[in-house]
């Protein structure tokens, strides 16, 4: 059974910031440790819901995770998408040992790692998908690597010539059409797909040389 | 060992930690239960910081129509296949999903607009049966349906209605249906001015359409209730179940009402979705016929969202006292108090 107090709709599911003063004590207790408690429990007896109720909170702050590894919009919300397609249809939502909270993080920096190999590492690298199993938990080193490679691909891309850089977001996230692009800075189309190629070009030697 | 706090992470995923910090990191991160750490600060992290704003309304349609597309169909499948209905309990809660307000201020634009061209054209186009203070008046509608209008009710159809592809009609107030099919399997539609739209597969419902709430009994047959599409996702009814819609954001449906006390095996599910605990009270009422009392305003204005498979009503309101903090005493009349 569950429930959770709130007294507005941001906190739905974040019963210790809505909850009256007085109730704080109570519902702490109930809470630490476990934050999806109430989740957790709507599992058990729904599981479309569950997923509905995750999808409500992660969604966001996972695209916005992701878009740090592949910079773009689409692909990371298609990605984020995907991986909540997968944790409904291969019930991945019974493997999660821990909380949902970090197994989703784990899922989209795999398949995002996976795509970034993909796009820009080596033809020849080998490609494991690790997105299909459920992830291991002790995964620090590649947990600190993804970092280190979201903060490259971070570094790269800050460093890009300011008008190569400005062209790749606004294609990326912005999700502009190269003629926009070409309209709105007054440049040629060719030009545009130039700095872009350029953009990927650049991302592509870094994400290389990280790997060796 | 343990020098890592939240700060440390939140400066590391800024990119402000030293090599040092970094390496106590990931000594740290060895015990799982820390990586849930991680992950709390993690998803702070992107909330505080988003890289764009995603369209989570749009995307959780898609998701929805995925999570709910077998649901649904099998929901259809057996309505279709099971008209005896009165033997099989069916759990069938949509809890309701939050409003989507650009959308809905596109329906509402279209709709003034609708609804001004209707001022002038509906004298034209409609007619109205309409029935007054303790009048109940039977109508028989072209394509030989009944209609029993209780009193204050408004009935509208199209002229023409003989000869449209569907057969709508509009209610305001309440009435049976008792509905033909065609020879030529014409769709039957009763639009109610609160956001519901009920569409005929079978027969027999009363229903009640008033212009801030529209309640649905089925006797007989079975019926799609099309809702405006910020409030719930569109249900089929089976016979037996009562659906209700009001300004609170509340529909249920509560199977084979005039039933549920004889069977004993059967699960009952509530759900709650930003429920009041003053509207838990009432439906406590209609459910069980025990009144509830809540002397504390603040109390009965607080909200609560779940789940609960139920037996009996001590049973969610010792739960529900649990989870709240209040205590249930029982008056004289069998009267619940909460405090």
């Amino acid at each position: 059974m569950s429930f959770s107090n709130h007294t507005n709709e941001e906190d739905r599911f974040y019963p210790v910031t809505g909850a009256h003063a007085s109730d704080k004590l109570q519902v702490d207790a109930i809470e630490i440790g476990d934050r999806e408690v109430f989740i957790k429990q709507v599992f058990k007896t729904d599981p479309s819901k569950g997923c509905e109720l995750l999808f409500k909170r992660y969604y966001g702050p996972l695209c916005s995770h992701a878009v740090k590894y592949v910079y773009s919009k689409e692909k990371a919300e298609d990605m984020v998408a995907d991986v909540f397609y997968k944790f409904w249809e291969n019930k991945y939502y019974e493997q999660v040992c821990g909380s949902y909270r970090s197994y989703l993080f784990r899922a989209v920096r795999n398949t995002a790692l996976n795509l970034v190999k993909k796009e820009f590492g080596r033809p020849e690298a080998d490609m494991e998908d690790c997105e299909e199993k459920a992830p291991a938990t002790h995964d620090t080193a590649q947990l600190l690597e993804a970092e280190e490679l979201s903060r490259l691909i971070e570094k790269t891309i800050r460093e890009l010539p300011p008008k190569c850089q400005r062209v790749f977001l606004m294609s990326r996230l912005e999700s502009k059409k190269n003629m926009e692009i070409a309209r709105q800075l007054k440049v040629s189309l060719k030009a545009v797909e130039a700095h872009i190629s350029k953009a990927l070009g650049i991302l592509r030697l870094a994400v290389q040389e990280l790997n060796g | 060992m343990n020098l890592i706090t939240k700060d440390i992470i939140y400066k590391y995923l800024a990119g402000g930690t030293t090599v040092i910090q970094k390496r106590q990191l990931e000594e740290w991160l060895l015990l799982p239960a820390n990586q849930e750490t991680f992950y709390e600060c993690l998803e702070e992290w992107e909330r505080r910081h988003p890289q764009f704003t995603a369209d989570t309304d749009r995307a959780l349609q898609d998701y929805q129509k995925k999570l709910y597309a077998q649901k649904e169909a099998n929901v259809l499948a057996r309505s279709l296949s099971d008209d005896t209905g009165a033997g099989k309990q069916e759990e069938t809660y949509y809890p309701l999903s939050p409003a989507r307000r650009g959308r809905f201020m596109k329906i509402a634009v279209l709709l003034l607009i609708l609804a001004g061209a209707a001022v002038y054209k509906d004298q034209l186009l409609y007619k109205h049966y309409t029935t007054g203070e303790k009048e109940i008046r039977t109508v028989l509608l072209p394509d030989n349906s009944k209609v029993t209008l209780l009193e204050n009710a408004d009935l509208k159809l199209a002229r023409l209605f003989r000869w449209k592809k569907e057969r709508t009609v509009w209610l305001k107030g309440q009435a049976i249906f008792n509905v033909q099919s065609t020879r030529d399997h014409r769709p039957f539609f009763v639009n109610t001015p609160f956001k519901a739209q009920i569409q005929v597969l079978g027969t027999e419902f009363d229903l009640y359409a008033a212009s801030d709430s529209t309640r649905v009994f089925l006797n007989e047959g079975s019926i799609r209730v099309n809702i405006d599409s910020s409030f719930s996702r569109p249900f089929i009814m089976k016979p037996g179940d009562l659906a209700k819609m009001g300004k609170k954001n509340l529909v249920q449906i509560k199977n084979n009402q005039f039933y549920w006390q004889f069977r004993t095996q059967v699960s009952h599910t509530l759900v709650f979705d930003k429920t009041p605990l003053s509207d838990v009270g009432l439906i406590m009422k209609e459910q069980f016929g025990k009144t509830i009392h809540i002397p504390d305003t603040a109390l009965a204005a607080r909200r609560i969202s779940g789940s609960y498979k139920w037996t009996t009503e001590k049973d969610i309101l010792n739960t529900l006292a649990l989870m709240m903090g209040f205590t249930v005493t029982y008056g004289e009349n069998g009267q619940a108090v909460l405090k």
